[in-house]
């Protein structure tokens, strides 16, 4: 066991010696300015043109619904947008302004963007060569020639992987709080938020409806966001395992991640891609009560399709780690 | 500094030939009692139905430099990576210290430090940073001991600079601190003196002596006859993957047909009477087995085969008759010539 704890300190000391982890950071704090910038821009902007934040409400609804009686929009938008519709209105029958600029609003908002490809991203920065580079730079032959068992080397990795994915997932939230504050003010942690919409065929179920303080959805959103990232760093060691380059297996993972996206926007018919995991990704797509990308799709049925892929990924990852040969 | 000078010292011993076949001697009657630190038994590896390294047995004893010598491509470092786990033999055994490599590596590997190939360590660390990751792996190796092994490979006054700013000599050296980090009973090290200029050679050379001196068994491979000569107690011969053969290093090079180089002023004049001499075998077909930089050495000499006690009559003879000799040099006979005498005719000959 102390062993163990050794090989989990030496494989932290190399991703964060390979400075891994300063250039997310660095990439965080370039990036979130931007988007805080844009966010401001977009409050000024709804300031200046309405007297209050429920004559907005109405006329966003009132854009929405029109939009619906348009030919030109496909099915699925319109179900988007009747989901939409029937939220903005459950806030405006409560008077709940459901944008009310703060650090919290900004951080929730920043991270149900970025599940679907910002984090995963990230993650991939160190997922991609955790393992690969020590084949690509030969030190495997030094790793696996110590008297330690070849799984708990793989193991030592995995748990390291797991310490840095929720890192970044911490870092993201604290420096997107951090910076937003400085605009918003750092308010808002026991501001309500309605969560538990339920969509019925094309009609909003809001039986089940109730408030939520943004600080405890922050903390559910986390959770969701930890565990999509969790899936794609432990697909992405696989790929690590298998594939000696690093490049190789970033482009991989890459691909995997940003065609998920794509097929996530146009494969509402075809029915069987929802067991795909990079569909699934966006979990918070469930706590917000929007539509999910394929019919049938439920929060259950996501977490299960990821859980599953991981635990194959980790299964493969042991199998062929313990048994390969390391000829070059 | 107390060890700079205790290296010397023992290169200093090591220079002086008589000590050192004294020291020879010794170890080898000394370790002939104990049992082998490595002993591989029927080793077979195939790679795609091709039979890459073919039934191998050899013992390495405690105390012994044992030298393990074969060509490019003849299957050194696949049988070096079975030794060590990095690769699982299809048939066959290797066991370190009584222990089963493939079954139990993490009591078998405790024995063994090891450079596979080239020392390659994380380039973006210092090499202290280095040293320590790899004695977290072990047992019992403290902050004491990663300093003895930066000193002892004379690594001391840079071993916090960065890995990537070392040279390739400093790598070697540093790869060979972490082989000696967990105090091993056998060290393997593959083509050690690859990269190295003449000088950091000898040092190597001087230190693995050392090392065997204090009962550590040194496992080297090699392309090079001489460095095996040199350096060895005992050798396995390897080519297309099998033991072609094994014994004392010293024993099975007198078996091998030295050549005689000859040069003389008027080279025309010198081949007629070598032709013509039955004691000479004049030998131009065997300059293709001779080692090159002789041959610089000697431009235009004329290869041969004769015994060396001949050779006074052979140089009188051609005195006699007024063709002066400007050289007469024995030759130590390269890997290809020792292929010839253990195969008995050519390489190819012998199937592989």
């Amino acid at each position: 066991m102390r062993r163990d704890l050794e090989l989990i300190r030496n494989e932290t000391v190399k991703v964060w010696k390979k400075k891994r982890f300063a250039v997310i950071v660095l990439i965080l704090l370039a990036l979130v300015p931007v988007f805080v910038y844009a966010q401001m821009k977009i409050a000024q902007s709804s300031q200046g043109k309405y007297e209050d934040w429920r004559a907005e409400l109405r006329q966003r609804i009132a854009d929405n619904t029109n939009a619906l009686t348009s030919d030109r929009i496909p099915e699925e938008w319109k179900k988007w947008r009747v989901a939409l519709v029937q939220q903005l209105q459950y806030y405006l029958d409560r008077d709940v302004n459901p944008n009310t600029p703060n650090a919290v609003r900004f951080t929730n908002t920043f991270l149900q963007n970025a599940v679907g490809l910002f984090i995963p991203l990230m993650v991939l920065a160190v997922a991609s060569d955790i393992v690969s580079s020590e084949r690509s730079g030969g030190t495997i032959k030094m790793l696996l020639t110590r008297p330690v068992r070849r799984w708990r080397i793989l193991a030592s990795k995995l748990v390291t992987l797991t310490m840095y994915v929720s890192l970044i997932l911490v870092t993201t939230a604290a420096v997107s709080y951090l910076v937003s504050g400085l605009v918003f003010g750092y308010g808002g942690w026991r501001e309500p938020v309605f969560v538990g919409f339920r969509l019925n065929g094309s009609d909003m179920d809001t039986t089940g409806v109730h408030a939520i303080t943004q600080g405890a959805y922050m903390l559910m959103q986390l959770g969701l966001v930890w565990f999509s990232a969790m899936t794609v760093a432990v697909i992405a060691f696989m790929v690590s395992v298998l594939v000696r380059s690093t490049a190789a297996s970033l482009v991989t993972m890459m691909a995997a991640v940003i065609s998920g996206s794509i097929l996530a926007n146009m494969a509402s018919s075809w029915h069987s891609a929802k067991y795909l995991f990079n569909v699934n990704l966006d979990l918070s797509v469930y706590l917000q009560g929007s539509p999910p990308p394929i019919e049938g799709m439920t929060l259950g049925f996501s977490l299960a399709v990821l859980a599953i892929w991981s635990l194959a990924a980790i299964g493969v990852s042991f199998a062929v780690f313990t048994r390969q040969d390391i000829l070059a | 500094m107390q060890t700079d000078v205790k290296a010397r010292d023992i290169s200093d011993k090591a220079s002086n030939s008589s000590e050192t076949e004294r020291e020879r001697a010794n170890r080898a009657n000394r370790s002939r009692l104990e049992p082998p630190v490595l002993s591989v038994e029927h080793l077979s590896k195939s790679i795609r139905g091709r039979k890459i390294i073919d039934d191998i047995s050899f013992d390495v004893r405690a105390g012994e430099i044992y030298g393990f010598l074969g060509p490019n491509g003849s299957g050194k470092t696949t049988t070096i990576r079975m030794l060590v786990d990095l690769i699982k033999p299809t048939s066959g055994r290797v066991f370190v210290c009584g222990e089963d490599v493939n079954k139990h590596p993490e009591r078998a590997l405790r024995h063994v430090g090891c450079i596979v190939e080239n020392p390659e360590m994380y380039g973006y660390m210092t090499g202290w940073e280095n040293l320590d990751l790899f004695a977290r792996m072990q047992e019992g190796i403290g902050d004491t001991r990663i300093e003895e092994v930066a000193r002892i490979v004379r690594l001391d006054a840079r071993i916090h600079d960065k890995v990537k700013t070392y040279s390739l000599g400093m790598r070697q050296r540093l790869g060979i601190a972490q082989a000696l980090l967990g105090a091993p009973k056998l060290l393997i090290l593959d083509e050690p003196t690859n990269g190295l200029d003449p000088k950091g050679i000898k040092e190597l050379r001087a230190f693995i002596a050392e090392l065997a001196a204090e009962g550590m068994s040194v496992f080297v491979s090699s392309h090079l006859l001489s460095e095996i000569q040199l350096l060895c107690d005992r050798v396995a011969i390897i080519d297309g993957g099998r033991v072609i053969a094994v014994g004392d290093v010293h024993e099975m090079i007198a078996q091998a047909e030295a050549h005689t180089l000859w040069l003389f002023e008027d080279p025309e004049a010198g081949r007629r009477l070598l032709s013509d001499d039955p004691r000479v075998d004049v030998a131009d077909q065997d300059r293709a087995l001779l080692d090159e930089s002789v041959l610089l050495a000697l431009p235009g000499a004329i290869p041969t085969r004769v015994s060396q006690a001949d050779i006074p009559a052979v140089v009188a003879r051609c005195a006699a008759a007024g063709v002066g000799v400007l050289a007469v040099q024995r030759v130590v006979p390269t890997l290809e010539s020792l292929f010839l005498s253990l195969t008995g005719g050519g390489r190819d000959a012998s199937g592989s």
